[in-house]
């Protein structure tokens, strides 16, 4: 399943080099990201569009070099584990069949492939280097 | 909001099991509150609910997990820019919200979801404040435009 993560251009390069980073901080941040979330390509997202966070992230942040997208295939057994294991953090606030497909649960995260801590990050992280994947402008 | 028992009684509410996954549970959130005044914010690895009560101010932890709440805020950012595009950025902003609970009444959201501060305030505004908004987006019409 193709993945669409939006960030800046300089983070782009430096993500597709070394895979996600959940200790990052931003400049001038003391935050780390806790997280990596992704949208796939061609489903809409009720959490907004992956082009629409690499402006946010370029304005935001001027000096690296404009807005980007990573986009890399990620096995769907991985997307799944992703999906199930970020509805599973809601602590029963959601309910869900976990035997449901794959884009059902997707869509019960809002359209959203969000890697927390756990199985689902490490699988990605360890698979990362043989992934193929590719940075995009946005206009 | 005034009373202990009616937070309480919101609280139950906005945290019933959702069958509709995210943008179920953050319609819940904002119908509970709806007409009331209440912040939410992440405290280390809980999400406490603060209100004013009896000249002071409240506070409880409620069972909101901070991936979880993240994903909220995020969805709640979604539907300030739906109404009006670029009113916020997905990591801070302020807006009204026509939300549908049985009736229909008009929420200001301001939140805040960044890896340092995350936090969402809701605020009931007055009908007539709210006659002058004119183009608050129906909380179920963004639904629809959603997943």
């Amino acid at each position: 399943m193709w993945l669409l993560h939006g960030t800046t251009r300089a983070r782009a390069e430096n993500i597709v080099q070394n895979g996600p980073n959940l200790r990052f901080v931003e400049p001038g941040g003391v935050g780390v990201a806790e997280n990596f979330s992704f949208t796939a390509e061609g489903t809409p997202s009720a959490l907004g569009a992956s082009v629409a966070y690499a402006s946010g992230k370029a304005t935001a942040f001027p000096n690296e070099r404009g807005p980007a997208l990573v986009v890399v295939d990620v096995p769907d057994e991985v997307v799944r584990a992703a999906a199930l294991e970020h509805l599973s953090l809601f602590a029963g606030l959601i309910k869900y069949d976990a035997t449901a497909e794959t884009g059902e649960l997707i869509a019960l995260c809002g359209g959203v492939i969000q890697f927390d801590p756990g199985a689902a990050l490490n699988s990605l992280t360890a698979t990362w280097g043989a992934l193929v994947k590719e940075i995009r402008g946005v206009p | 909001m005034t009373r202990s028992q009616t937070v309480e009684d919101c609280l139950r509410r906005a945290f019933e099991p959702a069958r509709r996954g995210v943008v179920g549970l953050t319609e819940q959130l904002l119908e509970a509150f709806a007409g009331g005044d209440v912040e939410f914010e992440r405290v280390g690895d809980r999400c406490v609910c603060r209100w004013d009560a009896d000249g002071g101010t409240q506070e409880t932890t409620v069972p909101l997990p901070p991936a979880a709440f993240r994903t909220i805020l995020a969805r709640i950012a979604m539907l300030c820019i739906e109404r009006s595009p670029n009113s916020v950025t997905p990591y801070r902003g302020e807006s009204l919200l026509t939300v549908d609970g049985g009736t229909t009444k008009v929420v200001r959201v301001a939140f805040v979801n960044t890896p340092e501060k995350q936090q969402l305030n809701l605020k009931s505004v007055s009908e007539k404040a709210s006659a002058g908004g004119g183009d608050q987006q129906s909380l179920v019409e963004s639904s629809r435009m959603g997943v």
